[in-house]
Formats: structure tokens, sequence, C-alpha cells
């Protein structure tokens, strides 16, 4: 009974481990999959593996759009939703106006950048190293 | 008369060694077809009527639908099981060989663009514009780590200073008069508590 009740806690511990590391981004994956069907977005999804070993190193989902006022503000909320769950997390402005974020959870890194131009690019690098 | 029947025994051993020409085996056929034959060949005419007719209605018994299909004989079908998986393996390790070599490994494998909602994964279209996405994320990730890093030497180095400070307050908190403690802090450059 005891070991029963001890491998169910196992269990449990490393799905919500997993489910929280899942959701720890949740809510810019979101509007990563969001932004996928929306038209005038670059996206590129690179899933590089080491030549050797033949094994994935990282997953990449970069994606960059321009004059859409609307996802970029999206991008910003969700951002600052899941602000709390990084671990580490890095802020530029430039006179006041947010125009990089950086948040690091876990194994997964998220970037939001506004280039000179206006243009918005997002990167999710998920690392297996 | 005897030497034919010396001819026909040499092509007998020539036919079952397996050396006869197809002149040879018609002259046999045509020999055993005949009624009367010599008692030492004469066994051997069963034999070659049927190598002569009988297999051609055999195959034409086998192709016929409304014919019974004969029994194959459990050599006969490890024979042609053998052959199947023979010809199956010769098949797969042709096929394994020509998709590596017409698909060299790439480490890109399963990576896709997509532009105006269209989805490309043409790996030798799209090489260039997955090493410029993979560079720019990854050199973004780098500089991440060196401001995280950069973040960290100097929280480290902003709690060495508070402990010197500590430890410069803590001496200067030995001394008795009060003169002589400030005169301390102020030389020492300190802002101590008490």
């Amino acid at each position: 009974m005891k070991t029963g009740k001890l491998v169910a806690i196992v269990i449990l511990l490393i799905t919500s481990s997993i489910s929280i590391d899942l959701m720890a981004q949740e809510n810019i994956l979101a509007v990563v999959r969001k932004a996928e069907k929306i038209e005038g977005v670059r996206f590129d999804i690179v899933r590089k593996k080491n030549p050797e070993t033949k094994q994935l190193v990282n997953e990449i989902t970069s994606l960059s759009f321009r004059d859409n006022e609307a996802l970029k503000k999206e991008f910003l909320d969700a951002f600052e939703k899941d602000r709390a769950n990084a671990d580490n997390e890095i802020e530029g402005r430039n006179q006041g106006v947010v125009t990089e974020l950086m948040y690091k959870f876990g194994s997964t890194s998220c970037a939001f950048n506004i280039g000179k131009n206006g243009s918005v690019d997002v990167a999710i690098i998920v690392s297996h190293k | 008369m005897e030497k034919d029947y010396n001819r026909i025994n040499t092509l007998i051993e020539r036919f079952f060694e397996g050396y006869t020409t197809n002149e040879e085996e018609k002259e046999l056929y045509e020999f055993f077809s005949r009624e009367e034959l010599p008692q030492e060949l004469a066994p051997y005419k069963t034999l070659f009527d049927y190598f002569e007719t009988g297999i051609a209605d055999d195959f034409l018994k086998e192709k016929s639908p409304a014919a019974p299909q004969p029994k194959r004989s459990l050599k006969r079908r490890l024979w042609i099981a053998g052959s199947v998986a023979a010809l199956l393996l010769l098949l797969v390790t042709i096929g394994v060989n020509l998709f590596t070599q017409d698909h060299p490994f790439n480490p890109y494998e399963g990576s896709y663009i997509i532009r105006n909602g269209q989805r490309i994964d043409d790996l030798n279209m799209i090489a260039p514009e997955l090493e410029m996405a993979a560079t720019t994320a990854l050199l973004r990730q780098e500089k991440m780590e060196q401001l995280l890093q950069q973040a960290e030497e100097a929280e480290r180095g902003n709690l060495r200073h508070q402990e010197i400070q500590y430890q410069l307050c803590e001496m200067v908190s030995r001394y008795e008069n009060r003169y002589v403690r400030e005169e301390a802090k102020r030389i020492l450059n300190i802002h101590c508590n008490n």
C-alpha cells in the first residue's frame, strides 16, 4: 500500500513538473499558434540536429511581421502574462517603450524584439543539450 | 541400329547431366515417341513423353481457371516462399541504399517555413532562410545569456562589497570613543547603521 502511494506521488510529481514546464509559456505559445495562420507573418520552424550524434539539439520557432499593431499588442500581453513564470527575464526599453523582452523558462527561451524599422521578431528556442 | 541405341544412351546421360542442346533433346523426344523401343530403353519412354508434352499440358492446366489447382508439395512451397523472401530482401536492401544515397543526413530534417500561409518544407530551397533564422535566434539567446551572466556578476560584486562594509563596521564599532568611530568611518568611507 505504501509502495503504491509512493509510486502515485512520484508519477504525480513528474506529470505536474512536465505540465508546469509547458504551462509556463502557454500564453506566448497560444499567440504563436494563432500567428501561424495570419497572412504576412514570416514563420521559420528550425529543428537542428547534431550531425555526429543525430540527436536534436534545439527547436527554434521564429516569426517576424510588421504593420500589425494588434498582433504586436497580443504578444506583449502574452509576454506580460507569462512573466511571472520565467526563471530569468530581461527587458529593454527605448524612451520608455518596451523594445525587447527575453524570458528563460528552464530549457526554453522566449524573445520579443521590435526592430528600428518597426518589424517585430519573436523567437522560441527549446534547447535539448 | 546398335550404334543408334548407343547414341541415345549417350544423349540420355547428357540429358540428365543437363548438357543436351535443343536439337539433341528433340532427337530424344522423337526417339521415345516411337511405339517400339528396345527393352532397356523402354522405361524412359514415360519420362520423355512427359517432358515433351506433359509439362506443357500441366502449364496449360495451371493457367486455365476452370481447371482444378494441383496441390503444391511442401518442398515446392518452401522453395517459392524462400525465393519471394530473398527477392523482398534484395529489393529492401536496394531501396534502403537508394534512399540513403538520395537522402543524405540533413541536420535540418523536419524544419519548414511558412510564407503567406503556405508551408514550404523543401530543405534545399529553404536552407539559407533556416540558417538565418537559427543564427538570429541563437545570437539573441546568446545575448540574453551574457546579460544574465553580467547581472549575476554584478550581484556577486555588490554582495561582496556589502560583506566588506559589514566587516569594517564591525571593526569600527569596537572603538569606544564616538569621535574616533566617526573619523574611522569617514576615512574608510563606510556607512554603518550604528
